[in-house]
């Protein structure tokens, strides 16, 4: 055998396991809801280094990351600490370069949920300012700035976890889902998307043992 | 190239210069079938010249073609419609040019048909764009709702300006017409689908074009033509877009061929085919996107050095070759220039604004474009503090960030891929290193190359300069801009393989591949899952 047909062989086996392995994963799950995306309006802009604060949050165990709704085009880093009192539970970072209208800092899972948590989101110079988008509430319920003002309402803070089901056992929902909103729509875009990246595979595999071989 | 003998007027016989009198009525008579014979000889010598010509083209090329086009078609099942980057603005361009045959109005009040606004109702497309956490449509009541939606009488034409795209050039939407024009019958969401199938198409001709390219410019190595056309055909980049409705596919085509046209004529002379070729190629690429300016500095120094290279050995007349292909190239420019009066914009369209940058502070914008790409120097203030632009925005975009730049994989994806990138740049550098020798007989070749590239970084940057300055702007920070230079990273993944040597080159080549096979294939994942998970 061919040390190129060996190299083929052994380069795709690598790729099978490693898309096996994501697949027997979990996608990460929202746990606790966060507002309808329709509600979600500009609470504020932050141009320069700010800390944002939000008391009476509920931070579920196994918590891999938390999804903070800020908004820009380059986003700086940002420091992500959940407290209970004076007590730090969690922290995470992102570094800069974060885009679109959220961010999602991973954070170190705690075992037990915690309730009254206050989340800080410690934003450091941005290049443009930064949205700080959420829900509308009074003075009471509102996140706070660094000087313990209340902002215009309540950031849309949202917990992700591991779920429970691998993609494997969602593909036949996720195949379902593609199917809608599209062209003819149909559980088959899902299977001829899939018959495109196998004919893709086998084109590939052909040229490269006829090419290199 | 076929030459036939010149017939001067004086040359002719008196007969034939008399059709009027018998004698010089049948000579007329013959000669005028000798004329038709003739043409139609030509015609079909220049069908079988075609079709000689396209049976020459290696199957490779073919094959890596429609991998390319594969992948492209893959992208475009699994984007919803209207989530591909800017791809509402590029769909009303068509829409308004198919239904009422003008271009977009940029004084229009809307950016978008009643049909389309109805569409993007329906599918969430507002919702869901730039906000991870927001999928696509899943249940069954919402397919319904688009469907009824879908099929009520809207307006499909009236004035529209299509946003981002209006001061585009119209010639992908004006060939995108045509699958429009095909699914006329159907929703908005079949004609949408077919004209991303032209997207696809276009990227199976530029990975076509940039197997060519990369044939010509390393002649000696064919295993590593493959190698590179197909890390191109699966750059996840390269799919994202071209599964979408938006002219970079085409520009990406045509810019491939501009690079494969000047490589050949680097390698076999510039002929007045060749010249022709090259010109239309330029003057379609003025058509197709204003961003191809960028590759005109160095297409201009390539022309130039071909230029002198033929007259050193042929002569005056040699410059002929390289008068047509300028003539050609700008002539669109010309009739941009006389579109653009007639529709109210600024002479130069969106290009106007470069202009700009003359009245401004010249070191300011130098650190600017420096800093967009590279890390700061000592002495320049920060124009990105807290990122290195090199990594965060092109490294990072160039292994993956999807759709409205809102997909994106996981951190520790972009660090490993520092890995075998790093490996890459090692081995093209040995490639180089080992190749030094037969460079030096090239370097104006390889000099139009970087000027190309550099030119459309320069293009890039100061544009994106303007940008950042108005309020609420922000830079131009999509790799997708960079895709014209496709070729270049195919023969730099080409170069890496070789530069393993010629009994690891190959199994290098294989990695290389299966590597960018894997990005593509968890890009897609990506993608689905931010969608339909």
């Amino acid at each position: 055998m061919s040390g190129v047909r060996i190299a083929l062989i052994a380069a795709l086996g690598v790729f099978a396991v490693a898309l096996s392995v994501v697949l027997s994963g979990s996608p990460p799950t929202v746990a606790g809801a966060g507002a309808p995306l329709a509600d979600i309006t500009p609470l504020n802009a932050v141009a320069g280094p700010a800390r944002l604060c939000q008391s009476g949050e509920v931070l579920p165990r196994d918590t891999s990351a938390v999804r903070v709704s800020l908004e820009t085009l380059i986003g700086p880093p940002i420091k992500l600490t959940a407290w209970s009192g004076s007590r730090l539970l969690t922290s995470g970072r992102r570094g800069a370069g974060w885009s679109s209208g959220s961010v999602t800092i991973p954070v170190k899972p705690i075992s037990r949920t915690q309730s009254h948590v206050t989340i800080c989101a410690q934003i450091a110079q941005p290049r443009k300012p930064v949205g700080v988008d959420g829900v509308k509430t009074g003075p009471k319920l509102a996140a706070r700035d660094a000087a313990h003002q209340p902002v215009a309402g309540r950031m849309i803070i949202e917990y992700l976890r591991p779920g429970d089901r691998s993609w494997w056992s969602l593909a036949q929902s996720v195949a379902r889902r593609m199917g809608l909103g599209h062209a003819g729509a149909g559980t088959w875009i899902a299977l001829l998307a899939t018959a495109a990246m196998a004919t893709l595979a086998a084109v590939m595999s052909w040229l490269l043992l006829r090419e290199l071989g | 190239m076929s030459r036939r003998p010149a017939t001067t007027a004086s040359a002719r016989t008196p007969a034939q210069r008399s059709p009027g009198t018998a004698v010089g009525s049948r000579v007329f008579t013959r000669r005028a079938h000798n004329a038709a014979t003739r043409r139609h000889a030509a015609r079909r010598h220049q069908r079988t010249n075609l079709g000689a010509r396209l049976r020459r083209v290696p199957t490779a090329a073919w094959a890596c073609a429609l991998v390319a086009l594969l992948n492209a078609v893959c992208w475009s099942l699994i984007t919803p419609p209207l989530q591909g980057i800017d791809e509402p603005d590029h769909v009303a361009y068509v829409q308004e040019l198919a239904e009422t045959g003008h271009l977009p109005l940029a004084s229009a009040s809307n950016a978008f048909s009643t049909e389309e606004r109805a569409a993007a109702a329906g599918l969430h497309q507002q919702l869901t764009r730039f906000k991870p956490q927001a999928p696509a449509i899943s249940s069954e009541a919402e397919q319904r709702r688009l469907e009824r939606y879908l099929a009520l009488p809207l307006a499909r034409g009236g004035p529209v300006n299509a946003g981002t795209a209006a001061s585009e050039p119209p010639l992908y939407y004006a060939l995108a017409t045509i699958p429009y024009a095909l699914g006329a019958s159907g929703s908005l969401l079949d004609r949408v689908q077919l004209m991303r199938l032209l997207s696809a198409l276009m990227a199976g001709l530029a990975v076509l074009m940039t197997f060519m390219f990369v044939r010509e410019t390393l002649p000696g190595t064919p295993w590593a033509w493959t190698v590179g056309a197909l890390g191109a055909a699966m750059l996840p980049l390269l799919g994202d877009i071209a599964g979408a409705v938006n002219p970079e596919s085409m520009l990406v085509a045509v810019a491939a061929a501009l690079f494969y046209l000047i490589a050949r004529a680097f390698r076999r002379g510039l002929t007045s085919r060749m010249a022709v070729a090259i010109g239309l190629v330029t003057a379609a690429g003025f058509l197709t996107k204003l961003n191809f300016v960028g590759l005109l500095p160095g297409a201009s120094l390539g022309m130039l050095a071909l230029a002198i290279r033929a007259r050193r050995r042929s002569g005056r007349a040699a410059l002929r070759p390289a008068a047509i292909a300028c003539s050609l190239a700008f002539a669109p420019v010309g009739l941009y220039i006389v579109m653009n009066l007639f529709s109210g914009r600024t002479t130069l369209g969106p290009a106007s604004a470069i202009s700009q940058l003359a009245n401004g502070p010249v070191l300011h914008e130098i650190s600017y474009i420096w800093q967009f790409y590279l890390p700061r120097l000592p002495g320049m203030k920060s124009e990105f503090p807290g990122i290195l632009t090199t990594r965060s925005l092109w490294f990072d975009g160039l292994v993956g960030r999807f759709g409205w730049d809102d997909t994106f994989f996981p951190a520790w994806v972009y660090t490993a891929a520092l890995v075998p990138a790093g490996l890459l740049a090692a081995l093209g550098l040995r490639a180089l290193t080992l190749a030094s020798e037969a460079l030096g007989g090239r370097v104006a070749e390889l000099a139009v190359y970087a000027a190309m590239a550099l030119g459309l970084l320069l293009l890039v940057g100061a544009t994106s300069y303007i940008g950042d300055q108005e309020p609420g702007g922000g830079p131009f920070w999509q790799p997708r801009y960079f895709l014209p230079l496709l070729p270049l990273l195919a023969a730099a993944l080409a170069l890496a393989a070789r530069g393993a040597g010629r009994r690891w080159g190959p199994i290098v080549g294989v990695s290389i591949v299966v590597l960018v096979f894997a990005q593509d294939v968890f890009g897609q994942l990506q993608t689905v899952a931010r969608y339909y998970g």
